[in-house]
């Protein structure tokens, strides 16, 4: 092959200008971790009713079209960096996540037109709870504050998935609180802490 | 065993030293180092595990060696080494003689590094035979340290060796070459056989101790564009004077640079189990070590763990 | 591909890391190649994880993977792709001329891998 040959150094040209690229393939990696959820969270946003009164008109439109604009943004260089993303250990997991978001996300920016309040919550919850098995698996051992993070969203996502089960449902703590339906499942599971985890012994 | 090949194990045995063979012997006569070396393997016939055990006390205190070492990182060729067929051999390497434990981290094998030989007899004909040069195989925890018994002889000295009158030695033998079939036999043990450990911090500060080590030339790295070296030359009576001595500032540079390519020293004061006098030259970014002159007794492990540190 | 669907990454990308660019130009200016161990030092990475970085660069046809000779017993500096490895290479072939004539083993056993920017 014309290119076996050895080289002498000095004759190599300045590798500074493909380590730039280098760097700048590893910012993309690291920003498609946060550009991604971050944007998530915006189109969530975007769908608030009370958001677009308390801003103003546009905000839903607004909101919805940059978390879009992100997450199309931060799925291509995703895809493009699979490679990279599947080989590495922790960025395999953000990887399993946004493909499983992203078709979520298809397939709740199809629906959401058609869907009523308790609809939305219900498939919000089903998102949020298709995450939370994905970071079960790649967070084995939470420490403290991120399992109190991930109590506080898996009672929001059950609320949202129980939204849509028929059946009453009563549930009393003390003489402070009541609450029934959706709610009572949000305050069982977060007050009642299921399939209790050891955290990291301290 | 052959009459050249016996030849050969006395004339490795002869790489003892002077006094180490009288010892051996019992008392110092007028033979020479070969015939010495000869006599003791009369004695040790019947002990073949004998001569490895004189092959390893050379290794470790009176051979002109040649010393690479490898890092592993986190794994370990302890336990590959210590499962090496002793008595077998691979490719051109025969292993003759397993030592240390395992248990403790260390294991060491001795082996023969066969290496074809060519010679031009005073008859213009060509003679060849095998050679086998002691060569040596180590896993200290998290290294690999291969050492090369480093053969220097005359056209004389193989004369007397093969029994034939020798114009000329055809085939030199090279020390990277013999630590190459090494490094190739030791392959199958291991997926990797780990990386040339950097030595040019410990370099740099041996070479800075200028109390104990005099450094008469260098070679050092230039970002990663270049290299420069610096040497002196010859004194009064001819004698060499260290390079902080005559060029300070060149010194400065050199003992400022992170990578040397080479260095040549010699130890001036008892150091880390080297006797004042030794002469080393160090080729760092290899991980290679040459000892060039061992006056007596050298404790070579405890400064060959010095520069593993 | 960089189209107005996929800026905002991109961009967010090249502004992040400008400061790391610079900082990189500075130390290594003229340098041909890197190796893990530099890589590591400039991005305060784990050795593994600049050794990663930098083979995910060469799957990407970002840079290319070469061997550096380190051997004293060469005149001069050289890298050479794997192919040449454990084979004999002519030194009047990398320049140096006063050893016409004389071949060097290219033992893999005293090479490391360093990385190059790709030959077109």
């Amino acid at each position: 092959m014309a290119n076996d040959k050895p080289i002498p150094v000095d004759q190599l040209p300045p590798v500074v200008s493909a380590l730039s690229e280098v760097v700048v393939v590893e910012a993309r990696l690291r920003l498609v971790r946060w550009v991604f959820p971050g944007s998530l969270v915006l189109i969530i946003l975007g769908q608030l009713k009370p958001l677009a009164h308390h801003f103003f008109a546009p905000f839903p439109w607004m909101a919805s079209g940059l978390g879009l604009w992100g997450c199309i943004s931060a799925a291509h260089w995703a895809f493009e960096g699979r490679q990279s993303m599947t080989k590495s250990g922790k960025n395999k997991w953000v990887y399993i996540f946004l493909v499983v978001s992203v078709v979520v996300l298809i397939v709740v920016v199809f629906a959401v037109p058609n869907l009523d309040d308790k609809k939305l919550a219900y498939t919000f919850g089903v998102l949020f709870v298709v995450v939370l098995v994905v970071v079960a698996f790649a967070v084995p051992k939470p420490t403290d504050f991120q399992y109190a993070v991930f109590r506080i969203v898996l009672a929001l996502a059950a609320a949202g998935v129980a939204a849509m089960i028929p059946g009453i449902l009563e549930v009393s703590i003390s003489n402070w609180l009541r609450a029934g339906g959706a709610l009572a499942v949000f305050v069982i599971v977060f007050f009642k802490s299921p399939a209790a985890l050891v955290a990291n012994p301290k | 065993m052959n009459k050249i090949d016996e030849c050969l194990r006395a004339f490795w045995i002869s790489k003892l030293g002077v006094d180490r063979l009288d010892r051996l012997q019992g008392g110092s006569t007028d033979q020479s180092p070969q015939e010495k070396g000869l006599s003791i393997m009369g004695q040790l016939r019947e002990q073949p595990q004998r001569f490895y055990d004189l092959m390893l006390e050379g290794f470790d205190g009176y051979f002109h060696q040649s010393v690479y070492a490898r890092t592993f990182g986190k794994k370990s060729m302890a336990g590959p080494l210590a499962e090496l067929p002793i008595g077998k051999s691979q490719g051109d390497v025969e292993w003759w003689a397993q030592f240390g434990s395992t248990s403790k981290g260390r294991t060491r094998v001795l082996a023969g590094a066969r290496k074809r030989m060519e010679f031009l007899s005073e008859t213009d004909k060509i003679v060849r035979h095998t050679v086998a040069v002691p060569v040596l195989a180590e896993a200290l925890h998290s290294r690999l340290q291969i050492r090369v018994l480093t053969v220097q002889s005359t056209v004389t000295t193989w004369s007397d060796l093969l029994g034939v009158r020798i114009r000329r030695i055809l085939t030199p033998v090279i020390d990277n070459e013999l630590a190459d079939m090494l490094f190739n036999a030791l392959k199958p043990l291991s997926p990797g056989l780990g990386d040339m450990h950097d030595l040019s911090a410990q370099a740099v500060e041996l070479m800075k101790d200028t109390d104990r080590v005099h450094t008469f030339s260098g070679t050092f790295g230039v970002r990663l564009v270049g290299r420069t070296r610096h040497a002196s030359e010859g004194g009064q009576l001819g004698r060499r004077r260290p390079l902080h001595v005559v060029m300070p500032q060149e010194f400065e540079e050199l003992i400022s640079a992170e990578r040397i390519r080479h260095c040549e020293i010699e130890i001036q004061d008892e150091w880390n189990g080297l006797p004042r006098g030794t002469a080393v030259v160090l080729y760092p970014m290899e991980g290679k070590i040459i000892f060039r002159r061992m006056l007596g007794v050298g404790v070579i492990n405890d400064f060959l763990a010095y520069l593993a540190r | 591909m960089i189209s107005w669907l996929t800026w905002p990454v991109e961009w967010l990308a090249r502004i992040l890391s400008k400061r790391r660019k610079q900082k990189i130009e500075i130390a290594l200016q003229e340098a041909g190649f890197v190796d893990a161990k530099q890589w590591h030092t400039l991005n305060r990475i784990s050795k593994d994880e600049a050794s990663e970085q930098l083979e995910l660069a060469v799957t990407n046809g970002i840079l290319e993977k070469m061997f550096l000779y380190e051997g004293h017993d060469s005149p001069i500096t050289f890298v050479v792709p794997e192919t040449l490895l454990d084979t004999h290479v002519l030194l009047s072939e990398i320049d140096a001329f006063s050893e016409e004539g004389r071949k060097l083993f290219v033992s893999s056993n005293f090479t490391r891998p360093v990385y190059v920017a790709p030959r077109s």
